[in-house]
């Protein structure tokens, strides 16, 4: 029996992992950086031990480090969170040769869903559909005509060496495809000294749906359902759900096969997920799979009733998993919004600092993960998310009105912050009618402008001048919010 | 009483403010009074009555910088006191931009766009640096000519490493 969990992570997963820990009477280890001394998951810890500065290449992805702390406080099992080491199938491996649990797939699986191609074979002998591309590259223009024609338009033609973009054309219309061609394989030659094209089928405004699953050590998975994340910058998911209302049931019932057959089939275990691009007539293909528990598993739990991060627990003591496929059942519409120390209207710039005063929303259908309160720093050496507020509803509109009054409850005082965004965003007519993909947000940079909405100056201009003017008898100079922070400065890019 | 400006939405406005009683202000703008009744309920928090309107407000200044929340929205405004306008001048608003272009966070440097002595305007791309996966792009805080470029292509940048300087 699994009776104390090392959290090889930090932030809101490391608080959210021994969260359920310790309603499972397990003791939790936080290992940390430096940086990290005064954060939330230290003191919620039971025991914390520092492993180095605050790069994370010197303490949150030192395997050997972590290893040792394990040992030293007797931890027999690790939860990996998500990012840092998560999908390092070395870090797999050091627990497997140390005799420690690891909350997660073996290094085997790691290393299989890690690698492109081989999780395009896999993924195909489990008969997951792939989008449609040639394997062998090309470069007889008649071949490509003939295979495009196959595919059908739109195609993308793409470096074997690719990579940001270069090297990548889509091509519309036959008639363009020789000039493109050309275009392609020059800027490749010229990015990768390698010239290589393959071609593929161009999968226009998709939509990005992905499947939970679990699997125990048995031989025994169930998906649970599907998460939408549409909504993405520059590949990053902004707001995600469950359900995908967009999705039919026969679809739905597929991909969640499909998942399962490849996670059973290279021995998976733990939880994971199957990402897919989902077109407009409901085509599904494999994107890739992620092998940990994801940053927006808690939309899953929430519809689901599922805690996943006790399922994993119970996976790793040798425990079955204790549903059916068919007890599995979505409750009502979860949203989750990324709260992020940045600016939107700046390129989405990180905008690290202290956070001087925090009012989180609170009521039915509520939930806030944040590693991270008033008094913290957003330190410059992680990812900037301040939390992930997640609403769950009877439906969702219901729930999106729910995140717009959550988020208009929400107040984080001195960064800045994308809370103006989301609340944007939620109100498209695109999202509410469900019909977002994940270009929606990169196509329209308007959506980054924040739009002014009548203040009551008055009351604002007040407030200021009674807090300059001393706020009462006996209150002045209490607060101490008046130390130059920099936080407006947005890194003098303002 | 005393005398403010402010910059607030794109809006220049200026108003007199005047305590009457322990939680009672007095705001004069544009020739109209009004009263407002204001509690402080916690750090940075304040209630504020207007009327029978009850507004929440959180506030948070670091000098002339506000922040501030209000009915579900944010907006962020620069307020200046007597003093203030008399040290800068009158009408100067956002008047403090920095010329000196900083990375707030550690990354690579993966693109320069500009060289010493070359002009720039407002809003024109000067460094591309990756961090976190992300490409991102500091701008032109001004109008003005490069006066030093202090990175070069595929350096690794500390959080607050200042990369151009803008005259």
């Amino acid at each position: 029996m699994i009776k104390k969990i090392l959290i090889a992570n930090r932030g809101e997963i490391a608080v959210r992992v021994m969260r359920t820990c310790r309603e499972m009477g397990i003791k939790t280890v936080a290992v940390f950086s430096e940086a990290d001394r005064k954060s939330l998951f230290v003191r919620a810890a039971a025991e914390a031990c520092c492993i180095g500065p605050a790069p994370s290449t010197e303490s949150y992805l030192c395997i050997d480090k972590i290893i040792a702390v394990a040992k030293k406080t007797k931890a027999c099992a690790i939860h990996p969170g998500y990012g840092f080491l998560s999908e390092k199938e070395a870090f797999s491996q050091a627990c497997q040769d140390n005799g420690i649990v690891f909350l997660g797939p073996s290094p085997k699986a790691i290393a299989l869903m890690g690698d492109k191609v081989k999780a395009r074979e896999c993924a195909q002998k489990a008969g997951v559909p792939m989008v449609p591309g040639t394997i062998e590259p090309l470069s007889d223009l008649n071949e490509i005509k003939k295979r495009a024609r196959e595919f059908g338009y739109p195609v993308l033609l793409k470096a074997a060496a690719g990579g940001g973009g270069k090297g990548m054309r889509v091509v519309r219309d036959e008639q363009d495809i020789a000039s493109l061609f050309a275009q392609a394989r020059g800027e490749a030659e010229k990015s990768f000294g390698d010239g290589r094209i393959y071609l593929e089928k161009y999968v226009s405004n998709p939509r990005h749906v992905e499947i939970q699953l679990i699997c125990d050590q048995h031989g025994h998975g169930v998906a649970l359902l599907e998460r939408e994340c549409s909504m993405q910058r520059r590949h990053q998911k902004v707001i995600e759900e469950a359900p995908c209302v967009y999705l039919r049931d026969d679809v739905r019932e597929k991909m969640m096969q499909a998942a399962v057959s490849l996670a059973l089939n290279i021995g998976y275990t733990g939880a994971g997920t199957v990402e897919f691009l989902v077109d407009q007539n409901q085509n599904y293909y494999f994107l890739e799979m992620n092998t940990r528990l994801q940053v927006e598993h808690c939309v899953t739990e929430q519809i689901t009733g599922i805690d996943l991060v006790r399922l994993q627990i119970m996976i790793g003591n040798g425990e079955k998993i204790p549903y059916r496929q068919t007890d599995i059942t979505a409750r009502g519409h979860a949203i989750e919004c990324r709260i992020y120390a940045e600016d939107p209207a700046n390129g989405f710039m990180p905008s690290p600092g202290v956070i001087r005063g925090m009012t989180v929303p609170e009521g039915p259908g509520i939930r806030h993960d944040t590693g991270v309160g008033a008094g913290s720093e957003i330190s410059i050496y992680y990812d900037p998310m301040i939390a992930k507020l997640i609403v769950h509803a009877g439906d969702r509109s219901q729930a999106i009105e729910k995140m717009l009054t959550a988020l208009g409850d929400y107040r984080i005082l001195g960064l800045k912050n994308n809370m103006g965004f989301l609340k944007t965003l939620l109100n498209t007519q695109t999202f509410r009618d469900a019909q977002m993909h994940t270009q929606f947000i990169d196509q329209n940079p308007a959506l980054t402008q924040q739009t002014e909405t009548e203040l009551p100056l008055d009351v604002i201009l007040g407030a200021a001048a009674f807090k300059i003017m001393g706020e009462g008898a006996c209150i002045k100079n209490q607060s101490g919010s008046d130390k130059r922070s920099g936080w407006w400065q947005g890194g003098g890019c303002g | 009483m005393k005398y403010f400006k402010a910059d607030i939405q794109g809006r220049a406005v200026e108003f007199c403010a005047e305590r009457i009683g322990t939680g009672q202000i007095k705001i004069t703008r544009d020739g109209r009074a009004s009263v407002l009744d204001i509690a402080k309920t916690g750090e940075l928090r304040y209630s504020v009555i207007s009327g029978q309107q009850s507004y929440a407000v959180d506030l948070f200044n670091a000098g002339e910088n506000w922040q501030v929340f209000v009915d579900g929205s944010e907006a962020h405004f620069n307020l200046k006191d007597e003093r203030a306008i008399r040290r800068k001048g009158a009408g100067s608003g956002l008047d403090s931009v920095s010329g000196q272009i900083a990375s707030p966070m550690p990354g690579k440097v993966v693109d320069i766009k500009v060289k010493v002595g070359q002009k720039v305007t407002k809003g024109e791309g000067l460094v591309v640096v990756e961090a976190m996966k992300m490409q991102n792009e500091f701008k032109a805080p001004m109008d003005g000519v490069v006066k030093e470029v202090l990175v070069n292509k595929d350096d690794s940048v500390e959080g607050g490493r200042v990369m151009v300087v803008i005259e």
